[in-house]
């Protein structure tokens, strides 16, 4: 196979090694996710909901290891990080579609990928929807609405916005704005009591790991960005249809590897099995990876790409986007787990009450 | 034991998808009264970390987690007073 695509893409050095590095480091991402059972949905979700923050500091540990890390790595000249552009209503719009098809599918990119791994059938129906999606808002029926979406591109001064040219600061105090609160809150928080996989430090520091090996090994490759999910899920979509090999980068193998790396794991702890939801369920699962999809696609990442490895750069359109993930998802929460329809009728129905007596009674 | 004269009630959300094993499993006890039991069949390994963790930080008591087979689960619950 290796030779296969490495004659057709004509570059054979660069592709093999893509292949090679994107292939181990995508099976310690997935294996790692699924020990970890880490989902950023979960994590988002769940605050408001269980008022858990575990998977948060998860999160959190990694994405303090990931931007402390690729700021050496920038500063040593090792790579120069791309920065997603700021095309700030495509991040909102994006963003917000997005957290809310992620609550609807049960998963978000990176949790929908190793739970396919694991044997969940609704989350291969949410990767094929979000798949579909992510062609159809890039090259497809729904491209005029992302090119609407993505008109207005903020720049300054010639530069993509991050934290670091917009506040005029140096890169390292505000490494340390940011950094010092979220270690703090982090050494503060206690062991959890009932573990069967990961901790949430072990699965935090790892995926770390995991994420400066990906910057590293990506950039080796010619793509100087981290992990990233969506971008490698529209490619490997894209090149099952069009049959380009050109489309195929680090990302695709590092996609491939995950679901790998995830089936490895989960068979490993006898987590594996084929499991089906509800006819229902199965189909807001679709539902939720057509949005996700395409609030992915228009907004330039999802939860890894943008809520990961974008904030790592301090990217303005990796916080945009990640702010309104959130929101997102909360909203969705809000009207599906705690009864939000009924709570909005409640205060809906205060005002009407008043005026019933003075004008359609008397 | 005074375990067999306490009502155990059961909850099977194999197949769900994330969150409902949790939400169903926090609905359900709600409606019981305190020092009654539940037993949650499962086979989502998130659900697995979250439940036992809501559940004692809701002040209810895990008697029991079990592998009961390759991805499944099973997890006694007993609701607490408060």
């Amino acid at each position: 196979m290796v030779t296969a695509i490495r004659a057709r893409a004509g570059n054979g050095g660069e592709t093999v090694s893509a292949v090679l590095l994107g292939l181990v480091v995508g099976v310690a991402l997935g294996y790692t996710l699924q020990r970890g059972r880490f989902c950023i949905n979960t994590a988002f979700r769940d605050v408001l909901l269980l008022r858990d923050t575990t998977l948060l500091r998860a999160w959190a540990t990694a994405l303090l290891i990931q931007l402390i890390g690729v700021q050496i790595f920038a500063s040593l000249n090792l790579l120069k990080p791309d920065v997603p552009p700021f095309f700030w209503q495509a991040n909102i719009v994006g963003g917000f579609v997005f957290g809310m098809g992620m609550v609807l599918a049960g998963s978000c990119g990176s949790g929908t990928c190793y739970r396919v791994g694991e044997g969940m059938i609704g989350s291969l129906i949410a990767l094929l929807g979000f798949g579909l999606s992510t062609v159809a808002t890039d090259i497809g029926v729904l491209k005029p609405l992302q090119d609407l979406l993505r008109a207005q591109t903020i720049q300054i001064n010639g530069e993509t916005p991050q934290l670091a040219n917009l506040t005029g600061l140096n890169v390292w105090i505000l490494v340390a704005i940011i950094g010092v609160p979220i270690f703090v809150w982090l050494l503060r928080a206690g062991p959890s009591t009932y573990q069967q996989g990961w901790s949430w430090k072990r699965t935090g520091l790892i995926l770390g790991a995991i994420s400066l090996a990906a910057w590293l090994s990506s950039s080796a490759t010619g793509r100087a960005y981290g992990l990233s999910i969506t971008g490698p899920i529209r490619s490997l979509f894209e090149f099952i249809t069009t049959g380009d090999f050109k489309l195929l980068d680090w990302g695709s193998y590092l996609l491939i590897g995950l679901f790998v790396g995830a089936l490895v794991a989960s068979r490993l702890c006898g987590e594996a099995k084929l499991r089906l939801p509800s006819a229902s369920r199965t189909l807001q699962a679709l539902a939720g990876g057509i949005l996700m999809g395409f609030g992915a696609q228009v907004a330039g990442g999802c939860n890894i790409g943008h809520g990961f490895t974008g904030l790592s750069v301090l990217a303005l359109s990796s916080l945009t986007t990640t702010a309104f993930i959130v929101l997102g998802a909360w909203t969705a929460s809000f009207f599906l787990f705690m009864e939000g329809f009924e709570k909005l009728k409640k205060l809906g129905r205060k005002p009407d009450e008043q005026r019933v007596p003075a004008t359609i009674k008397g | 034991m005074s375990v067999a004269t306490k009502t155990l009630h059961k909850l099977d959300v194999r197949g769900e998808i994330c969150p409902y094993p949790q939400m169903m499993t926090k609905k359900k006890i709600e409606a019981l009264r305190p020092g009654e039991q539940l037993e949650v069949l499962l086979d989502y390994p998130l659900s697995l970390e979250t439940i036992p963790r809501w559940a004692e930080n809701a002040g209810h008591k895990i008697l029991g987690i079990e592998k009961t087979g390759d991805a499944e689960w099973r997890i006694l619950l007993e609701k607490g007073s408060q």
